[in-house]
């Protein structure tokens, strides 16, 4: 079964630990993006499908941003830090840019049109984002001068059958990769729980109607989930960059469906649940190129989606959803 | 905007606050495009990153934005002003579209019939493209549109992997050819029934969903499908996919010895081909457009378009004769008949990479600019 082959069995657990650190931190990035998914889903009851392709793009933004500063302040690793530092964070600036005004421009005007108008025209921003950016950016995917973050701490070392040492590493970026996932889950969860401007997104979510008549500005609400979700894909956009050192303008799409998947297996709405999902869908994905096929390591994803959805739809932690009639 | 205050005459342009919008979503606007148009990316140039800049094209772009936000002000005020003269809106008659549509039915028909006709006679030297791209490939379009049609449109489901059965059909035709040496005549009604056989298969555990989910799982299939179609190299051929013989005329080649050339007495042309490729697919797209209108008005086609709400749906089990699943069926076979007709190009190969995600949802999108039109028509 295993690539591997005749190593495999001394190697079993050390190989077992590599692939899940690795889905591990994978799947924390498809969090990311998923909670942007899960909060436009909650809020407008739309499934965003720009939103991947706006995860890409900020990767894009924050590469560009990258070799910019990087140009100023130099290649030192405390250079690097800085500069990956300032990437978050004009990342996430004008990547929310972009989803504001693309919320602005290609779905506020679409709210009062039948149901599935605002899908059909996130389809089409999202292919004239995934387009445009490899008409502007060129279709070869871009690298990044160095590895922002080399080297990686050394879990323990299993000594194969034939003699190969086999070490179990935690790369220094997954670490940042996991924090960032960490801290950034609680900042969202206590925005959304504990303050004012959850409660209105809440309450929006719940029934607008109603929400707008308690006085909430219901079209500022939704403005702010679009720029949440948006800081969220542009932290995941840097992340990715730090993990793989390059992205390509097809990176989006991809990652875009598996990310949806993971919002719709945690339960759909639910913060937590988008992580858990994202985690649990690299965990898969990570599993299945080490142990089944690297070819075929999306399908086991959106396998995973199409089962889930129908046998499961309220997902892990979402509540089950009556639709009135 | 015209309810606040009685007044009777119009307010003056407020050119300064015009102004001020315009700069402000010029401002949006550098915030939006600044980066990734601004700069441009690039392969390393020794060992260092490239990054180039556009200043020219950030700053049409910009400009286009500073001059069509001035624009909407004067023309917001423009309409604001008028409501202050004539109060009444004009009634709305039908659309424009739906007038002419009777007297235009026949006449656009009547020019696809006659469009080879004209390539061949005006196009001089660019005939086989005329034929191929504006003539062949929008017809198949036209057809992948009334296919989706039928899903979207009819039964209200939204279907974003419809292009899978597309795919299925081509891979259909492809691979009996391949491995079985089966014609195209054969392979056509063949390829008809596998897509609907999929779309049965498919519709069995995914028209339990609801909505947005029913397009997600749709997706997520199509993207299987082409995964499958990308990855199993030994069996389809992968990215560089499979090549099949050239469509015939009923079983005479068109070649330049001994075909329909020799036949029927004329030069040979390789012309003639795309003719008869042309007439086969009009003929199959005009079968799917009588179908589909038959479809409306049979008790199958009345019971989905009054797109019983998902709770309806998913309290009566689907069975292989209820409405939607049928709908689905049916159209499955549509755009699987207008695929193998692709593959009877045989210019593109079936493979994948003609079929990369974008592209599949270009596809997709252009059959939706049709179908959701037609649903806005029938809401409305």
């Amino acid at each position: 079964m295993s690539p591997q082959g005749g190593h495999a069995r001394s190697g079993m657990i050390a190989e077992f630990l590599q692939y899940f650190i690795n889905g591990l931190t994978l799947g924390s990035i498809y969090g990311l993006i998923a909670i942007g998914y899960t909060m436009v889903f909650g809020i407008i009851g739309m499934v965003n499908f720009a939103h991947g392709d706006l995860f890409m793009m900020s990767a894009f933004i924050a590469f560009i941003f990258f070799v910019l500063l990087s140009s100023v302040v130099g290649l030192s690793a405390g250079a690097i830090f800085l500069v990956l530092v300032l990437c978050l964070v004009l990342g996430m600036i004008f990547t929310s840019t972009v989803n504001w005004a693309i919320e602005r421009v290609a779905y506020r005007p679409l709210r009062g049109s039948f149901r599935l108008a605002p899908l059909i025209s996130a389809i089409g921003m999202s292919l004239i984002i995934l387009n445009g950016v490899q008409v502007l950016q060129g279709a070869d995917s871009r690298t990044l001068p160095v590895d922002p973050l080399p080297g990686a701490i050394n879990l323990f070392t299993q000594t194969l059958d034939n003699g190969v040492a086999f070490n179990v590493e935690l790369p220094y970026k997954y670490v940042l990769i996991l924090a960032v996932t960490a801290v950034l889950l609680t900042i969202f969860w206590y925005l959304v729980q504990r303050t004012p401007l959850g409660r209105a997104q809440r309450a929006c979510e719940q029934d607008r109607k109603m929400a707008s008549l308690l006085g909430i500005d219901v079209d500022r609400t939704i403005s702010v989930t679009f720029i949440m979700g948006a800081s969220l894909a542009a932290i995941a956009g840097v992340l990715w960059l730090v993990r793989y050192n390059a992205v390509d303008f097809d990176d989006g799409f991809i990652p875009g469906i598996k990310a949806f998947a993971a919002a719709v297996l945690g339960g759909i709405g639910s913060l937590p649940g988008a992580v858990i999902g994202g985690v649990l869908i690299g965990l898969i994905e990570a599993f299945w190129q080490g142990y089944v096929s690297s070819a075929y390591k999306d399908i086991a994803s959106f396998s995973v989606l199409i089962v889930m959805l129908i046998f499961l739809p309220q997902g892990i932690l979402g509540k089950p959803e009556v639709e009135k009639v | 905007m015209s309810l606040a205050t009685p007044a009777s005459a119009a307010p003056p342009f407020d050119g300064a606050k015009a102004l001020r919008d315009a700069l402000i979503t010029t401002l949006i606007g550098l915030g939006v495009f600044g980066i990734i148009v601004g700069f441009q990316t690039g392969r390393p140039v020794d060992g260092k990153p490239f990054l180039g800049t556009r200043p020219l094209l950030l700053g049409v772009i910009l400009g286009a934005i500073f001059i069509g936000s001035l624009l909407r002000s004067w023309m917001a005020w423009r309409k604001d002003a008028a409501n202050y003269v004539t109060e009444k809106a004009k009634p709305k008659g039908p659309s424009i579209l739906m007038r002419i549509e009777p007297i235009a039915l026949p006449i656009l028909i009547g020019m696809m019939v006659i469009f080879p006709l004209l390539a061949l006679g005006f196009a001089g030297p660019g005939t086989q493209k005329w034929l191929n791209n504006y003539g062949i490939q929008i017809l198949i379009y036209v057809m992948l549109g009334w296919g989706l049609n039928i899903v979207v449109g009819l039964a209200g489901l939204l279907d974003l992997g419809y292009v899978a059965f597309y795919a299925i059909g081509a891979y259909t035709y492809a691979l009996l050819q391949t491995y079985y040496g089966v014609s195209f005549w054969f392979a056509l009604p063949a390829a008809g029934a596998m897509a609907a056989l999929w779309g049965v298969l498919l519709g069995f555990p995914v028209l339990r969903l609801r909505g947005d989910y029913l397009a997600i799982v749709t997706l997520a299939f199509g993207e299987i499908i082409y995964l499958v179609a990308k990855n199993w190299k030994d069996f389809t051929g992968g990215g560089s996919g499979l090549r099949v013989q050239r469509i015939d005329f009923f079983g005479i080649p068109f070649t330049p010895k001994g075909g329909f050339a020799e036949l029927f007495g004329i030069p040979f042309s390789p012309v003639h081909r795309l003719v008869f490729l042309y007439y086969v697919i009009f003929v199959l797209a005009m079968v799917t457009l009588v179908v589909t209108i038959r479809l409306r008005k049979l008790p199958v086609g009345r019971c989905a378009r009054m797109r019983l709400p998902a709770v309806r749906l998913a309290s009566t089990p689907p069975t292989p004769s209820s409405p939607p699943l049928r709908s689905g069926r049916l159209s499955a076979a549509s755009p699987a008949a207008s695929s193998a007709r692709i593959r009877a190009l045989s210019i593109r190969n079936p493979s994948s990479s003609s079929r990369a995600p974008s592209s599949s949802r270009s596809w997709c999108l252009a059959a939706w600019a049709r179908c959701s039109a037609s649903c806005w028509r029938r809401q409305c």
